[in-house]
């Protein structure tokens, strides 16, 4: 998304009223529970292909609703083309994570979404990923300098007051991919770090991906129960309703059952 | 009423001679105030049960945010409450000869008609939109445009000749006569307010104590720019008459405090558009009646940013750039999708809201 893309989206870009409407028309179809729209395949790939990036974005949410792999090629294509806007790409990221059995290329314009400068298609890219770990086996180590960079000291608290904090969504997506697919101690020594990430969401869901790993790789015991530790100090007041003590009950329980399994 | 018992009754050395006390404007704003508030707190319980039993109930959990959960099903239009809280000890303390006072209670009404309007086709019809933005904007400005008109063009203009065109900015000693540029600004003003507030009522508490902030600023000013020795050793416009739209604040902070009362977290009652449109309506209705529509940016700076934050959000980057800038708008629901938690995303605006109330009051000497 470039500035003079955005410039001129902002002046005026272009306006398909006729591919609007079609495709809101479809769009209210496929969400009211209508699936056998095979009559309707050569407007999908118009709208894909509009100049209307409302038109695209309709379309693209059909085929999300629809989850059908024949677009797979034409969603890869707006992911990783710089000049979409990011709702649609952003859209085509969550098309392809709704998929069985995407092609390589999709998997390739995830990669490659993962990497976007816009936060939304990067977490989507990257949950996406995160669905498809399996055939993935770099993934680990691709994801993880995501979440090298975690604000603290000085800049945490600045985080309140710039935008920095922004990324916390990738950062809550990066850490559940690595908790699906980590198995080595640099993956846990990272998670244990956004286990004190300032925001609490965070915070929680690097909680329990890092029991996973911890579990996966066997060596990380003691970084685990000093986690768990912190967590004690500031956690068990909460309500239990209150999602991060869900998510240290959760990742508590796990943590219990496995390492009593062993010991018995 | 009281005030026009006054009038007809005071007399020195009659038997009716303590009701001068009902002459003073600071006696009149304090009773009016407690006035405002009891009668809220009275008729608080019975409009509650009374809503709940008409099925006026927070239906739409609009941003998916966790902590929302518990609103569904919590009255809304509890903004009567506050109408009837302040319209009530109008009629008690203030003078009906006033138009300033008139000017007031009109945009109660209107505003707050058109709030309930909108609240009453959400709530039973099914309808999510409520009244469509075009008939509620044509509303808003409309009756903008009647209270601009009448403020500078009318025969009925309150203010002395040599006034009624001048525009009056804040931390500026001298103000500028461009009674057109006066009138668009009053339009903005109050037609702004009111979808300002609007705009800010999204989480329990957050709207009606800025509200409250608001007000008091804009009380002092109109005790100032209504006394005859205060007003000109400030620099300010000396507005005869402007005096008595301190009681008319005064009357608007007691039933907000007592609407807070049911409104703090967790709320037992939602103000609706009825209330917020009603609320923003009166304060832009009474800062252009004190020439401060200017300052209306400062003293509610923070409807200011809610508004910027939304309008922003939703009309570049949503609709014409197709992506987020915040995470989600108006500013309290990004504040609250990041993680805070709801009590701490109010209180923490209440405390912004009153630096930009205090910003304000410093410029009755900072010019």
């Amino acid at each position: 998304m470039s500035l003079v893309a955005d410039l001129g989206r902002l002046i005026g870009g272009a306006v398909d009223p006729q591919g609007r409407r079609a495709t809101e028309d479809l769009l209210r179809r496929v969400r009211d529970g209508e699936r056998d729209l095979d009559d309707k395949r050569d407007l999908i790939e118009t709208s894909l292909r509009s100049r209307d990036w409302v038109a695209v974005n309709n379309a693209v949410k059909v085929v999300a609703l629809l989850k059908d792999g024949r677009f797979a090629d034409a969603l890869a294509r707006l992911l990783t083309d710089l000049g979409q806007v990011g709702f649609v790409r952003r859209n085509a990221a969550d098309a392809l994570a709704g998929l069985d059995d995407p092609p390589q290329e999709a998997l390739d314009a995830l990669l490659v979404g993962s990497q976007e400068d816009y936060w939304e298609i990067r977490t989507s890219s990257i949950r996406a990923l995160e669905r498809f770990h399996e055939r993935l086996p770099d993934l680990e180590g691709f994801l993880r300098p995501a979440i090298e960079e975690v604000p603290r000291g000085w800049s945490n608290l600045l985080s309140q007051f710039t935008w920095r904090e922004r990324n916390f969504e990738v950062r809550i997506a990066v850490c559940s991919a690595l908790g699906a697919c980590g198995t080595t101690e640099g993956t846990a020594l990272r998670l244990a770090t956004c286990c004190y990430d300032p925001i609490w969401k965070v915070r929680g869901i690097a909680l329990e991906a890092l029991v996973r790993v911890a579990l996966r790789c066997g060596t990380q015991e003691a970084l685990v129960e000093e986690v768990f530790h912190r967590f004690d100090q500031s956690c068990l007041h909460f309500q239990p309703r209150f999602p991060l003590a869900q998510n240290y009950n959760r990742a508590l329980q796990t943590w219990e059952a496995a390492t009593s399994g062993e010991a018995g | 009423m009281l005030y026009v018992l006054y009038d007809l009754l005071y007399a020195e050395e009659s038997p009716f001679a303590f009701m001068r006390l009902f002459g003073y404007i600071t006696f009149r704003a304090i009773f009016a105030a407690m006035t405002a508030f009891v009668v809220t707190l009275i008729v608080g319980p019975a409009t509650i049960r009374l809503l709940r039993e008409l099925k006026m109930k927070n239906t739409i959990w609009e941003h998916r945010i966790a902590s929302e959960e518990h609103k569904i099903g919590i009255p809304t239009m509890g903004g009567i409450l506050i109408c009837v809280g302040f319209l009530v000890p109008v009629v008690f303390w203030c003078d009906p000869g006033s138009i300033y006072v008139w000017l007031a209670v009109s945009a109660a009404l209107f505003f707050g008609f058109l709030g309930g309007w909108d609240d009453y086709l959400k709530l039973t019809q099914g309808n999510k939109v409520g009244l469509t933005e075009k008939k509620k904007l044509l509303g808003q400005f409309g009756f903008a445009i009647l209270v601009a008109a009448i403020l500078t063009y009318s025969p009925l203009s309150p203010y002395p000749t040599e006034l009624v065109g001048s525009l009056h900015i804040p931390f500026y000693k001298h103000p500028i006569d461009f009674p057109l540029l006066r009138f668009g600004i009053i339009v903005l003003a109050i037609a702004g307010a009111s979808n300002a507030v609007n705009l800010a009522d999204g989480l329990d508490g957050l709207a009606i104590v800025p509200t409250i902030f608001t007000t008091g600023v804009l009380g002092i000013f109109c005790y100032v720019e209504g006394n005859a020795v205060f007003a000109p050793y400030l620099q300010l416009p000396h507005l005869p008459g402007l005096g008595e739209m301190v009681v008319v604040c005064a009357s608007l902070v007691g039933a907000s405090v007592g609407f807070l009362w049911f409104n703090c977290y967790p709320a037992q009652v939602f103000m609706g558009d009825l209330g917020s449109l009603a609320l923003g309506g009166i304060i832009g209705v009474i800062a252009a009646c004190a020439k401060q529509e200017l300052l209306l940016v400062i003293a509610g700076g923070l409807f200011v940013a809610e508004a910027i934050t939304s309008l922003m959000q939703r009309y570049i980057f949503v609709n014409r750039l197709g992506r987020r800038f915040f995470f989600r708008a108006p500013l309290h629901h990004d504040l609250q999708y990041r993680g805070w938690a709801e009590p701490k995303v109010v209180v923490r605006l209440w405390i912004i809201a009153a630096i930009f109330a205090l910003l304000a009051l410093s410029t009755l000497k900072l010019r």
